[in-house]
């Protein structure tokens, strides 16, 4: 199953964001090659690389790295030059789609952006996807995953009333970018297949995330007021709360979407005379009543083991869950029922496990064929297989360090 | 001058009544150029018409907030997909389709599965196999059960659950992302397919790191507090004049040193006990007390253009009442309007994509519940208006 089989992906992204982007067309069967440089590798491999790095291959033992690009072929050419430059320009020739995500001025500095990669190939399709767009008096800013969750206002939608503003604990913006970035080339690319047109696409990742908190913006414009911050309850659903369960630091999340619910609820915790009790009804009953009402699961939920728990409430027709650490996931049941977690072996690092695509095709996901490569594995394969290098030319390349398989010390520590 | 279209002009979808998730994939397709019509129960409409806010009292079905968002530039047709007479007609609609999003909502049999062309989706909470697949799901369910939750919060506990929707918009995200990749394939020679698409799959783009980098090192998930993010920090967010709040990050040194020499504690940043982000996670209340300190003589919107002008990754972080006034966000015109059944329009952040040549619908109306049932089915089926009376009078007395 390779629906993308067709497509060739010149990919300048480098972190999460534009990885994650080009790993799910990689995963689908696209052919992307990822440019890195020895002068200007991937950060994702690491911030600064010293002889002492080097020497423990640090380069290529990063998990996140290792993870977001599987299935991609690995190039180096130092673009400050122009025998890089030049190269590079004669893949995206051949290529259907370009995504970046360096900062603003880099692509244009280098020679590469939009407008000059239209001369060797009108209809190719480019993104990009700095943090706050590339238009606009913010145009330019800069920020990280965190940042542009600040910039969205997103933490004025989470937390007590009486309480801060509340962030989440990934870099959100920079998945919530990635997969942003991933659908709208999709699209590039589709309408390219259809009628031959290329284009430029810009996402600016702030805006992005204004679309996960979504309901805020629209609250404020139709009431005046913005959503109150409600901790852990919920503006429908009733009860809605996380609860100490039995153990260390373990918790069970029940959401209550409906009376039906409700009853079931009660019942499941030994306690039908509360379904039957007028108060709470309904949604509006128990939300006037909640601190009771959480009394009391917080009271019964004490003594209860969460996941067990969780089961059973489920099976009683009621939404709950455990809360679980991400690092928990690998032995999850479910995920694992349906093929999620895939080990690959790679140079460096041995078998590790691998997420694979996050939904499937006709029951199957795309396959993982190949690991992350290592920097600069693909030189030969593609210079040579796709432009037609002769092993003399790959060799005067790799005399000129325009291209090779070692981040270089001093030039990666001063580009960073 | 014609105007530029879409680029899924062309493609029709349909979409069952559903979630969230489901709606607001259909919303990407919509926005895209692509014609969906969306398939609704009798009465109620789509489970989304009756989601807050509303802008009218008396509002369900037709001025729910997230219904005039979700369901702009879509088009409303009634059946009672639990009928004979009302499946076969959804059976046929979905035939003559590209594309069909099943959001999982009752319990009609299965929509288009002899169609050698369509894009079938089911989006669900936990997808069509799995021990969960029959569980029962919010997004702080599906957030609990994918790691997003356990690390917000006090260290002590409870975990905090984020408000909105937030999961549910992530899944709609990545069923269009399938759609999308299985049209391409089309377009080289494939047929059509099944997308099973999960929300917690989708969620899982944001913590699938936790088990990994758990099989590489042993690290495991903690929560260290609310806003103490660790490896970085700070990397957390502090109050300043009036109210207002600052988004810090500081992952360089040079980040650190700049961040401390804009607010006036260039000292403090020499502090040896402060040169990593490890020192500076273990000694938070001191970094924040003095962050906290100086920050106070201005209002974020000030520290936030002065850091950037220093190249600092600051943000304002915008309340909802300020959003949409933004000078920023304005000159991108990233507000669109949307319209209200009375002719109302209310602004709302419109879908962030920026295609040179091929445009996107940004804002519009949503339709009124069965506002097109007439319509399409005259249109995509032949069918007379007789007999549209006689099936619609008969899935409607069929859900009463």
């Amino acid at each position: 199953m390779k629906p993308l089989r067709d497509i060739r992906v010149v990919d300048f992204t480098m972190g999460w964001s534009g990885p994650l982007a080009t790993r799910h067309l990689a995963d689908m069967g696209a052919e992307v090659i990822k440019v890195e440089a020895c002068q200007y590798a991937d950060w994702w491999r690491g911030w600064e690389h010293t002889e002492e790095t080097l020497a423990r291959m640090a380069h290529e033992t990063t998990a996140a790295f290792n993870l977001m690009n599987r299935n991609k072929l690995g190039i180096t050419l130092d673009l400050t030059r122009e025998k890089g430059r030049a190269l590079v320009l004669k893949l995206v020739a051949r290529a259907d789609a370009v995504i970046e995500n360096q900062a603003q001025p880099v692509m244009p500095k280098l020679g590469l952006g939009y407008s000059d990669l239209v001369k060797v190939n009108p209809a190719i399709v480019m993104l990009s996807m700095p943090g706050f767009g590339s238009t606009g008096p913010w145009a330019g800013y800069r920020g990280y995953g965190s940042t542009v969750e600040h910039g969205a206002g997103l933490p004025h939608l989470t937390g007590e009333s009486d309480g801060p503003p509340v962030q989440t604990h990934i870099a959100y913006g920079d998945a919530c970018g990635g997969f942003n970035a991933a659908a709208a080339l999709l699209v590039g690319i589709l309408h390219r297949k259809r009628t031959g047109e290329g284009q430029f696409i810009n996402l600016a990742q702030v805006e992005c995330m204004l679309q996960l908190g979504i309901h805020g913006p629209i609250h404020q414009a139709l009431t005046g007021e913005a959503p109150p911050r409600t901790g852990n309850r919920h503006p429908v659903h009733a009860p809605s709360g996380i609860y100490a369960c039995a153990g260390d630091d373990s918790w069970l999340t029940i959401a209550v979407t409906d009376d039906a619910e409700w009853r079931a609820l009660a019942g499941a915790i030994d306690r039908r005379d509360l379904a039957t009790d007028a108060r709470f009804a309904t949604a509006a009953g128990r939300r006037s009543c909640h601190d009771e009402i959480d009394a009391v699961i917080a009271d019964w939920a004490r003594s209860q083991d969460a996941r067990v728990t969780a089961d059973r409430l489920q099976a009683a027709g009621v939404p709950a869950a455990p809360v679980l650490r991400s690092d928990e996931l690998g032995g999850d049941p479910h995920l694992n029922g349906r093929g999620f977690w895939v080990e690959l072996e790679r140079a460096h690092v041995g078998r590790k496990p691998h997420s694979t695509s996050p939904y499937l095709i006709d029951g199957a996901r795309g396959a993982l064929e190949w690991p992350t490569p290592t920097i600069g594995e693909h030189n030969d394969a593609v210079l040579g297989g796709i432009l037609g290098l002769s092993e003399a030319e790959l060799r005067d390349l790799a005399d000129e360090n325009i291209i090779g398989t070692v981040p270089f010390v001093p030039k990666a520590a001063q580009r960073g | 001058m014609t105007q530029a279209r879409g680029a899924l002009d062309g493609y029709v979808v349909i979409e069952t009544a559903g979630t969230v998730a489901s709606a607001y994939c259909g919303a990407l397709l919509a926005a895209c150029g692509a014609e969906v019509i969306k398939i609704e129960p009798p009465v109620t409409g789509d489970p989304v018409r009756a989601l807050p806010p509303f802008a009218k009292a008396g509002a369900v079905p037709e001025n729910g907030g997230m219904h005039l968002f979700l369901n702009a530039n879509k088009r409303s047709i009634v059946l009672d997909l639990d009928t004979a007479d009302g499946h076969r007609a959804a059976e046929q609609l979905a035939a003559a389709a590209d594309v069909l999003v099943e959001g999982g909502s009752g319990n009609h049999e299965p929509l288009g599965t002899d169609s050698a062309h369509l894009v079938r989706t089911i989006l669900t909470w936990f997808g069509m196999t799995g021990p969960r697949r029959d569980w029962r799901a919010t997004d702080a369910v599906i957030q609990s059960l994918s790691g997003f939750i356990y690390p917000i919060g006090p260290e002590a506990g409870p975990p905090i659950i984020p408000g909105g929707y937030q999961a549910q918009v992530t899944a709609g995200v990545t069923a269009f992302i399938a759609i999308i990749t299985a049209l391409i394939g089309r377009e080289s020679g494939d047929r059509g397919c099944t997308i099973d698409q999960s929300v917690l799959e989708a969620e899982l783009a944001y913590t699938e790191m936790g088990p990994v980098k758990h099989a590489y090192d042993g690290e495991t998930s903690a929560r260290k507090g609310i806003n103490r993010f660790r490896p970085t920090y700070p990397q957390t967010l502090y109050p300043c004049a009036e109210g207002t709040w600052l988004g810090v990050t500081t992952v360089t040194p040079l980040q650190w040193y700049g961040a401390c020499d804009l607010i006036g504690a260039r000292d403090f940043a020499y502090d040896p006990r402060l040169q990593t982000s490890e020192g500076r996670n273990d000694l938070w209340q001191e970094v924040d007390a003095v962050f906290i300190r100086h920050l106070a003589a201005k209002r974020a919107e000030e520290w936030f253009h002065e850091g950037q002008a220093r190249r600092l990754p600051f943000a304002l972080v915008p309340t909802m009442a300020e959003l949409s006034g933004l000078d920023h966000f304005q000159a991108r015109e990233v507000f669109a309007d949307f319209r209200l059944p009375d002719g109302d329009t209310f602004q709302a952040p419109s879908i962030p994509w920026k295609f040179a040549a091929t445009p996107l619908r940004q804002g519009g109306a949503a339709p009124r519940l069965g506002a097109d049932t007439q319509a399409v089915l005259s249109e995509r089926l032949g069918m007379s208006d007789a007999d549209i009376v006689a099936l619609t009078t008969a899935t409607s007395r069929g859900a009463a």
